[in-house]
């Protein structure tokens, strides 16, 4: 009786559950892995970007404030350098900040789970 | 993407089952189940660049499944405490002599087993894996695995055996 049941547990550990994936499934994972590489692409374009607005930013201002004469001709340009650039290079580095605690911290305690 | 499309299906493909018996075992709902499912092999082609084949790919999938599979329990408050905790519904008297109802019966008794031992027992019986392979998925010492295999499979016997005693008493 007892080899009896210990053979019973030993098949019934043995089977294999009775659900099976839908007929879809590999293409729903398909379509969540494109969903999730063009939304990547997305983040890099802007990034990417961000990153050109900050250096010409940067590049202004220290020009701006190194050598004044070379924009002195263009009144224009330096009241925008005295008051939107420096603003742009603030948001532009606050957004890569967020951006980057946003993969250090959830993304990767994402990829722990 | 494209040309590695066919190679994430082939993957599925290869790799279905061990996910299904993991996230089957813990989850109830098939809903759930389909959806986690989705998850793991989401995951382990996101992070198939950090596989550097120090061991095998069942074992390096089986951990994502895992962990899945355990995080989902934990969030909707599954059965995680000792199998001293349990009470378990046993329902009707067992047949020994029908053999299919008599599997079906463990089935139910190992569906309300905790979840750190439904995954163990399915690691070690249903997908082949050694102890070692086990403590690579689970994190858990060997010494625990053993025992949880050792203890479940105990509780089971005595249950089916006092439900095929009671039979035998009716009879």
């Amino acid at each position: 009786m007892t080899k009896q049941i210990e053979q019973l547990i030993d098949e019934a550990l043995k089977t294999e559950p009775s659900f099976k994936l839908g007929g879809n499934f590999k293409d729903r994972v398909v379509l969540v892995l494109r969903k999730k590489e063009k939304s990547n692409q997305r983040k890099l374009y802007f990034l990417m970007a961000l990153g050109m607005l900050v250096i010409f930013g940067f590049g202004y201002g220290t020009i701006s404030y190194f050598l004044p004469s070379l924009f002195e001709s263009f009144s224009g340009l330096k009241n925008m350098s005295d008051q939107i650039i420096p603003l742009a290079v603030l948001i532009g580095v606050m957004v890569i900040i967020i951006q980057y605690l946003d993969k250090k911290l959830i993304k990767n305690r994402m990829l722990q789970t | 993407m494209s040309g590695s499309e066919s190679a994430i299906r082939l993957l599925i493909d290869k790799y279905e089952r061990l996910v299904i018996h993991m996230i089957a075992r813990v989850v109830p709902d098939n809903m759930d189940r389909e959806e986690l499912c989705q998850d793991v092999f989401v995951k382990v082609v996101d992070k198939l660049g950090s596989f550097h084949f120090d061991s095998k790919l069942s074992t390096w999938i089986a951990t994502i499944a895992y962990r899945v599979a355990v995080n989902f329990a934990k969030k909707k408050k599954l059965e995680m405490v000792d199998l001293d905790g349990v009470a378990f519904k046993v329902g009707d008297t067992l047949d020994m002599t029908e053999r299919e109802d008599s599997k079906q019966f463990i089935l139910k008794l190992v569906d309300q087993l905790p979840v750190n031992y439904k995954t163990v027992l399915t690691l070690f019986y249903l997908d082949g894996f050694s102890y070692p392979e086990i403590v690579e998925v689970t994190g858990m010492p060997e010494g625990t695995v053993k025992n949880y295999i050792h203890r479940a499979r105990l509780k089971l016997k005595k249950i089916v055996e006092e439900q095929a005693g009671k039979e035998v008493a009716l009879l």
